[in-house]
């Protein structure tokens, strides 16, 4: 059966071939890999490939302050030495260390991301993915976790020129607090992280009393979980909590973080879950039938990352795939069962089940409070899904249109009222 | 917190005091004439006299050991000056600032060190210096309360631009401030004395609990700061910082990385340790046994403190005896390739249960210090007994340095967002109006979809279970159908099969390296110098003229990477760690590199695994 979504997929081939340095967990290559798995898949044969553009300075400043993005613009590791104090300043050097290309890199993946929301915006596509994307830790200013451009809070700012509210949603194993902190004050994005909190994990934000200031007050949700959630009560929060945010909010778009360090066995991560289960919360997303946009994140398990980032793309292409990894020039990699499924976690589940049910009622209450005080214009602006929009005057003359994406425009028309059906049909347990 | 880190500081502090050029002599005045007599102005001269003189009373007076500690340290193989250590910071305004400003790349830099090393400089501060300041401050208080008016108006507030002046005051006042420091002493003693006396060596590890207790926040910032040691092996048995500082260059401040294995080990140990209660599924080993453990993955010290702190969490030691002997754990589990090869378990026993275990730490620990040691004192004194002396201490600093991280961690530092201009993102109001995304940039459509040409069908394929080879699953089964693929996967992308790097990917690009090249990177990666290969990156070009970086990742990921992979297929299936950097670490153990470096290097003979568990 053929997805009914257009989906645009972003992918550069430069972006593996940086390297952070020896012993960093942060390994670009598993891009390389989750490309690759795509293509042994044939999933390309079902969607659109972009290469996306490189960010300039100027779009990377949109967010970051521009003497951050002209340093970033300008050191080497060559020149590196002669710039202590602002590496310093900036946070470069340890975790975020100054390679080769790192410039390009980030504009890169920034580009991608930037470019996923444009053509959402535009109406050209349904859901874009960019797994190069989703560096969720980096700030305004400085570098961290491995995040040097918050393509994200770039993402989502492009998205806020066409959409009143737009929702994020991260399921890395680490807080958002990158995209938290950017939009804080505002009310017009939601963000909604599920993450694991306390025992100094990094980065030590996401506590659930976190909940927003001024304007943005009850606009930032953090689901805070301890070690070894299990796919069960994982996607069961998800839902739940998910379902009711989107009911709420009605957001226009949503973005969402799929970093893969949430899944069993990563080098950094700490909880259970399977492929199925990290998978799910994508296909639930995808169910809400709002334009979607897709990033990557966290994952340092790199096979894994390559498995779980595959999968996802296959849901979000409503191919389900088969176990057997096809021949590949990376099966090695894959051994011993040469599988999509990982092993289960051992990891002994520290979420009791009153500790996640004091936590979910915490949030809902929070969300109860913007129901009451709806600052933004909830009703003025109907979320996308309700507007057809399929008016050709407006697409952009330079984009070639080939009768085949014409042909699926016209279709979409009736699929609609599946769609909506389809929400009905949410599993909300 | 960090686990590695906070294990391996204490320890490595203390040999650094054994790897000490001399120790100060007693409480003689300056150091010697060669520091001094460099010039400096007078007031510059005394201070750092005073400080010389200052800060072993306050060694001896806190750290109670039969003498001063050594006060020469090196690091980065050079004599840290500590005064000028103290004094730098001072003038930026005290610990906390130039942690905040993140200065101490500054002040390493003006102690003529090498930048890499600020980390070991600033945990020098933390762990000496920083609580020789309160102490000072301490003393000047108490002589306040004590001498009401002393003609000075010493200041409650330590004030870096009052140090010379309370440093020339308190020079001149020398013979009186000793005077207060033996009160003070005495005083302090009162409270200490009990455990002192009952404690005898092993005191000095309390006291050195409750001090460092007292500045418990500064030293979680070290610890969460800087100093991760992502190395991972006892091996290394860091002797001096120095050593260290090599890893430590990637060691992240912010710590996202995280222990490994290993390390993953070590504190599951220490979370043994710490619950002596706690039921375990094996036996512990009786005390008899114990030295069998010794110099065995630090085991038998974590038995030791399990031990001790058993005790004292009872407080009739006989009842804690009893509850020890009937705890159960079993040796095997803690051994190396065991842990290494259940990555996933020993990480789940790497974070810390945290509200009980500081509770129950505290309680044990702290306040036998502090307030009613004479309690618990006999109880201690009963497991010392049992224990070496010099295991014991290493043990429990260990432990208390994790306690104190942890017990100062989500009590006293809960992280904030940031908030200002210079954090959060300039959001436009929302008009109603749609405002037109740039419609230029939206991405180079490199394929596109063509319909009918496929069915539907084939699409998501996984592997064949049947094919038409002879040896079905054979290495020359799956190495043709590799090819088969990336044949036909080039035909299908064309041009875009070069511009996603496909002709770059897989053992093929072994081919563009002459068998000589490959050989020196192999050569380079299994020596597991972390410098070396750190070294080998950044300069990779020394090492092979007509390659570039790119072309080193990819080799290492496409060829070096896989073929590691594909032995550890072989000869280890079940343990197969995708983690490549304790890949090394695994093999370097002497374990698997002949296999690797086997006949002809030819791994393409088995390239799955397989086929091999069947022939095993």
């Amino acid at each position: 059966m053929r997805s009914k979504d257009r989906i645009a997929y972003f992918y550069d081939g430069d972006v593996g071939s940086v390297y952070f340095g020896a012993k960093h967990p942060m390994k670009p290559h598993r891009l390389c890999m989750t490309h690759h798995l795509v293509l042994s898949y044939d999933l390309h044969k079902k969607m659109e490939i972009y290469r996306p553009h490189k960010a300039y300075p100027v779009e990377l400043a949109q967010f970051h302050s521009a003497d951050y993005v002209e340093f970033l613009h300008r050191i080497t590791p060559d020149t590196q030495h002669l710039f202590l104090n602002e590496l310093t300043k900036y946070n470069l050097g340890e975790d975020c260390p100054v390679f080769d290309n790192l410039f390009e890199f980030c504009q890169i993946y920034a580009g991608g991301t930037i470019d996923a929301a444009r053509r959402l915006n535009n109406q050209l596509c349904d859901i874009a993915i960019n797994w190069a994307g989703g560096l969720h830790h980096a700030k305004k200013c400085e570098a961290s976790g491995f995040c040097y451009i918050n393509d994200l809070v770039l993402g989502i700012l492009e998205l806020l020129k066409y959409h009143a509210r737009v929702l994020y949603i991260d399921i890395d194993v680490h807080h958002g607090d990158g995209v938290e902190e950017a939009f804080y004050f505002t009310d017009r994005v939601m963000t909604v992280s599920f993450h694991k909190y306390g025992d100094q994990f990094f980065p030590g934000t996401g506590d659930a009393k976190e909940i927003g200031e001024r304007e943005g007050k009850f606009y930032a949700i953090n689901v805070p979980l301890k070690d070894g959630i299990d796919d069960l009560s994982f996607t069961r929060l998800f839902k739940t909590i998910v379902s009711k945010v989107v009911e709420t909010y009605q957001p226009g778009a949503i973005v969402l973080q799929c970093g893969a360090d949430s899944l069993a066995g990563d080098r950094l991560g700490c909880f259970n879950l399977s492929i199925d289960g990290h998978s799910e919360c994508v296909s639930f997303v995808k169910r809400f039938n709002l334009p979607l946009l897709v990033t990557g994140g966290g994952g340092y398990t790199k096979e894994n990352v390559a498995r779980c980032w595959t999968v996802e793309t296959g849901v979000l292409l409503d191919t389900e795939l088969p176990n057997e990894i096809p021949e590949n020039d990376y099966i090695k990699y894959f051994a011993p069962e040469f599988s999509l499924k990982i092993p289960n976690g051992q990891i002994e589940n520290l979420n009791s089940k009153s500790y996640l049910s004091t936590i979910k009622i915490q949030v809902l209450e929070n969300l109860r409070c913007i129901q009451h005080a709806p600052s933004v214009q909830m009703q003025e602006v109907p979320p996308d899904f309700y507007i057809p929009d399929f008016d050709e005057d407006e697409q952009n003359p330079d984009e070639r249109i080939d009768q085949h994406t014409q042909d699926k425009r016209i279709q979409r028309d009736d699929e609609y009222y599946e769609a909506d059906n389809d929400n009905d049909q949410m599993d909300v347990s | 917190m960090e686990q590695w880190s906070t294990f391996s500081n204490g320890p490595s502090l203390d040999s650094l005091g054994v790897e000490t050029v001399g120790e100060f002599p007693g409480n003689g005045c300056c150091l010697g004439e060669d520091h001094v007599d460099n010039g400096a102005q007078h007031g510059k001269l005394t201070q750092k006299c005073l400080f010389y003189q200052l800060f072993p009373l306050y060694l001896k007076d806190n750290c109670s050991q039969a003498g001063p500690r050594p006060l020469l340290v090196l690091v980065d193989g050079q004599q840290l000056d500590l005064y000028k250590l103290f004094s730098l910071v001072k003038d930026r305004g005290g610990y906390a600032e130039v942690s905040k400003n993140r200065l101490w790349g500054s002040v390493t830099k003006e102690l003529g060190l090498n930048l890499e090393v600020y980390s070991p400089v600033k945990l020098v501060y933390a762990k000496y210096l920083n609580d020789f300041e309160r102490w000072l401050k301490k003393i000047f208080e108490e002589k306040i309360l004590k001498n009401g008016n002393h003609g000075c108006d010493w200041g409650l507030k330590w004030l870096p631009l009052d140090i010379e002046k309370e440093f020339r005051g308190l020079l001149c006042l020398n013979p009186k401030n000793k005077a207060d420091d033996e009160l003070f002493k005495s005083k302090s003693n009162k409270k200490k004395k009990k455990t002192d006396l009952a404690n005898h060596k092993n005191g000095n590890n309390l006291l050195d609990t409750k001090d460092q207790n007292n500045k418990s926040e500064d030293v979680q910032h070290i610890e969460g700061d800087n100093n991760e040691k992502s190395c991972n092996g006892i091996k290394d048995n860091p002797a001096t910082l120095g050593a260290e500082c090599a890893d430590k260059e990637y060691s992240p401040r912010k710590r996202k990385r995280k222990r490994d294995a290993f390390s993953g080990m070590i504190s599951w140990m220490k979370d043994i340790a710490k619950h002596p209660l706690v039921p375990l599924t094996q036996p512990i080993p009786k005390p008899s046994k114990w030295k069998e453990y010794k110099g065995r993955d630090f085991f038998g010290q974590f038995l030791k403190a399990r031990h001790i702190l058993s005790l004292r969490t009872h407080e009739e030691p006989n009842s804690g005896l009893s509850s020890l002997q009937k705890q159960k754990m079993h040796p095997a589990m803690y051994e190396d390739h065991v842990a290494l090869g259940r990555h996933a378990t020993g990480k789940s026993r790497c974070n810390e249960r945290l509200p009980f275990s500081v509770k129950s730490w505290s309680c044990s620990i702290c306040n036998p210090c502090s307030h009613n040691g004479n309690t618990l004192a006999g109880s201690h004194n009963k497991g010392a007994e049992k224990c070496p002396h010099e295991k014991t201490s290493e043990t429990v600093d260990v432990l208390t340095e994790k306690a104190m991280a942890e017990s100062s961690g989500d009590e006293f530092l809960e992280k904030q967002v940031s908030v200002g201009p210079r954090f959060q993102a300039e959001i436009p109001e929302w008009t109603g109006v749609v405002s037109e995304s740039d419609s230029k940039w939206l991405g180079t459509r490199v394929w596109s979809l063509k319909h009918g040409t496929e069915p539907e069908t084939d699409i998501g394929r996984g592997r064949q279970e049947k094919c038409s080879c002879e040896h079905q699953g054979s290495v020359a089964c799956v190495r043709l159908h590799i090819a088969e693929n990336r044949v036909k996967l080039k035909l299908e992308l064309g041009s875009e099969f070069y511009h996603w790097g496909f002709d770059g990917m897989g053992e093929e690009v072994s081919l563009q390296w002459t068998t000589k090249e490959e050989k020196r990177f192999k050569d380079i990666m299994r020596s597991n110098v972390p410098s070396k290969i750190k070294y080998f990156w950044n300069n990779g070009f020394k090492y092979f003229a007509n390659k570039t970086r790119r072309h080193l990742v990819s080799y290492y990921f496409n060829v070096f990477l896989i073929q590691l992979r594909t032995y550890q297929n072989r000869a280890t299936p079940k343990n197969i760690d995708s983690d490549d950097e304790v890949e090394f670490g695994y093999l370097s153990k002497g374990f698997g590199m002949e296999a690797i470096k086997g006949p002809g290097d030819d791994f393409l003979e088995c390239s799955k695994s397989e086929q091999c568990i069947n022939f095993e």
